[in-house]
């Protein structure tokens, strides 16, 4: 009996000195492992400061509206903005009372710096539940809004927020150049990472968020690079003869999956970003493109038309044990695996036009996402796989737009050039 | 009694635990049985003959002046050829077009050229890449059937990234699926 107890106060010791890996460091309100459930409703009061005058709204105006799409877009919440700043403390700030939570906060310019608090309050008991304080150099306030986000998301549902994820993409210039750009997932903060008067095309994102892999076509021959963000480092990672496109980065971030045409025809190899091999993953004489991993790392789906036309297949990831996953439609591209493992989203031509579509893993439950009579492209999902960011010309010029993982809320998010080949960042 | 309630409580934390290290993996479902296909012919869309390159110059209205040397580089004697939607087969005129095309790289022995495979704009960027590369592959390859040197001949796609016309439909479709002769 002693013993047992011994053995049972170690293991508690065990878990109680490693908490992140044994239990959850907050109470988590809502624990989400299914894609439908109720949005928790949240009051967002105005933020208070002491300072004055335009900037100090304009801040407040900012830390409103920001949060306010950052919480819709996480999937998790219903936000509604409130007309007073109520006291920190209390719990009974509005008259309704179907709020789960309410968001209080303030903010303070010093010395072209702004500090933000936040507060978020559990309206049952009126405890503080989280409390935090972020600084950024005035102009820059939006990544201090994006953690706030994030830190709300994960502390009322236990699953991390996306609001700091970015989006890489392809930017078309009006003298036909195609560059690399990024923005914020929700549209601003736009920067453009390459000047290569060249074609470049295809960025996707290391799993650590740090480097780009993109074709480039800036040495006469579509070549594929990886750019450091943050040292500006740009190394080339292949360059055979022929196509060196569709780079796929594994969700371990150690190979590089793509499409090469060094042995006469379009086939799928990865190359190993450090040790630079090659390994030949598919055998056809038919095209095979556009890789994507499955986050388990274990699994590739594809594009082949070797049944006549393109069609999405799974393989493992040593190219062995190809299956075909789609069965409808005559024309299936573009897949994209979502990171919840579930289900891979993919571009199908329709009779008006190409729409996107999610198939599950097992090839059931196809399911139409958009509508439109013209070219809906290149979908890429969020990292909790809740949302998709895709391209559409149904305005005209191919612009990006996001929508949520059922095709409600499509939104666009760019105006100036053409834009598209969306990849969200894995984090 | 209290150490039960003590053994319990140990308990219940062991379990939640468990469930909450054991519920991370993502659920993979591998088996699948293949069914017959549906849809066994490729669509295919009616080519009515080929369409002249007059494009050209509307090309050059447009503001893109990066583009003008480009398309100077183009020895006027080597003509473009087209294909037909989501085809890299070459068509009667294709292969007419290629055996005059043969002939005057015969004659002029020391140029080398690259053949660039375009395609129209419908379909994935990453797609037609691959169906770009296939074109200018099949136009290299007829090209040394009829008796050109392999290593005169560079290959080279761009997908539908260079599209010569800018309409949505089949008349700029037909015209943008091609490959072109560019003189290095």
């Amino acid at each position: 009996m002693k013993k047992n107890q011994l053995l049972l106060f170690l293991i508690l010791l065990i878990a109680t000195a490693f908490p992140h890996t044994a239990l959850p460091q907050t109470d988590v309100y809502l624990k989400v492992y299914k894609r439908t459930f109720q949005r928790m409703n949240l009051a967002l009061h105005p933020f208070t400061s002491k300072n004055n005058g335009g900037e100090a709204d304009m801040i407040r105006g900012l830390i409103g509206a920001v949060l306010k799409n950052d919480l819709w877009m996480s999937g998790y919440f219903n936000v509604e903005l409130q007309l007073v700043a109520s006291p920190v403390n209390g719990a009974s700030s509005s008259g309704t009372d179907n709020f789960f939570a309410a968001i209080h906060g303030s903010f303070a310019i010093a010395e072209n710096l702004v500090s933000i608090e936040p507060q978020v309050i559990d309206k049952a008991s009126g405890s503080v539940i989280h409390r935090s304080n972020y600084k950024q150099p005035v102009g820059n306030e939006r990544s201090a809004i994006h953690k706030i986000a994030d830190d709300i998301v994960y502390t009322l549902t236990g699953e991390s927020g996306f609001a700091n994820s970015k989006v890489a993409y392809v930017q078309e210039t009006k003298n036909g150049w195609k560059e690399i750009a990024v923005m914020d997932y929700d549209g601003s903060n736009i920067n453009v990472v390459t000047q290569d008067k060249s074609i470049n095309l295809s960025p996707v994102w290391s799993p650590d968020g740090r480097k780009l892999c993109y074709t480039s076509y800036k040495n006469d021959n579509p070549d594929l690079y990886i750019l450091n963000l943050t040292t500006g480092q740009e190394v080339k990672i292949s360059d055979v003869n022929g196509l060196n496109t569709a780079p796929a980065w594994s969700p371990d971030g150690s190979r590089i999956a793509m499409t090469l045409t060094k042995d006469g025809n379009a086939e799928i190899y990865t190359v190993h970003v450090d040790r630079k091999f090659t390994q030949r993953l598919t055998y056809s004489r038919a095209i095979n493109s556009s890789p994507t991993w499955s986050p388990s790392n274990r699994e590739i789906a594809f594009t082949s038309d070797r049944s006549g036309m393109p069609q999405v297949y799974i393989m493992d990831s040593d190219g062995l044990n190809i299956r075909r996953l789609t069965f409808e439609g005559s024309y299936n591209d573009s897949p994209a695996w979502s990171p919840r493992g579930d289900k891979i989203a993919f571009v199908s031509r329709t009779d008006s036009g190409f729409d996107i579509y999610t198939i599950d893993v097992n090839g059931e439950n196809m399911m139409r996402l958009t509508d439109s009579s013209r070219s809906n492209e290149d979908p890429t999902w969020s990292p909790n796989g809740f949302s998709l960011i895709f391209s559409s010309n149904r305005n005209g010029k191919k612009q990006l737009y996001s929508m949520f993982w059922d095709g409600a809320a499509q939104k666009k998010l760019t105006e100036i050039n053409i834009n598209y080949l969306p990849s969200w960042s894995v984090r | 009694m209290k150490k039960i309630f003590c053994l319990k409580t140990t308990m219940i934390l062991l379990f939640s635990l468990m469930l909450v290290t054991g519920c991370g993996g993502s659920k993979e479902v591998v088996d699948y049985e293949p069914r017959p296909d549906p849809f066994p012919q490729p669509e295919e869309e009616p080519f009515d003959g080929r369409p002249d390159v007059v494009e050209k110059a509307d090309i050059i209205k447009e503001d893109v002046t990066e583009k003008e040397d480009y398309f100077e580089l183009k020895p006027p004697a080597l003509r473009t050829i087209y294909f037909e939607f989501d085809e890299s087969r070459l068509t009667e005129n294709g292969r007419a077009v290629l055996a005059e095309n043969a002939r005057w790289l015969m004659e002029n022995k020391s140029d080398i050229v690259r053949i660039e495979g375009h395609c129209d704009e419908r379909g994935t960027v990453e797609y037609n890449l691959a169906l770009g590369q296939r074109r200018a592959v099949a136009v290299r390859d007829y090209l040394v059937n009829l008796g050109v040197s392999r290593n005169r001949m560079l290959v080279l796609s761009f997908g539908k990234e260079r599209p010569v016309s800018f309409g949505n439909n089949e008349k700029a479709w037909g015209q943008n699926r091609r490959a072109e002769f560019v003189k290095l």
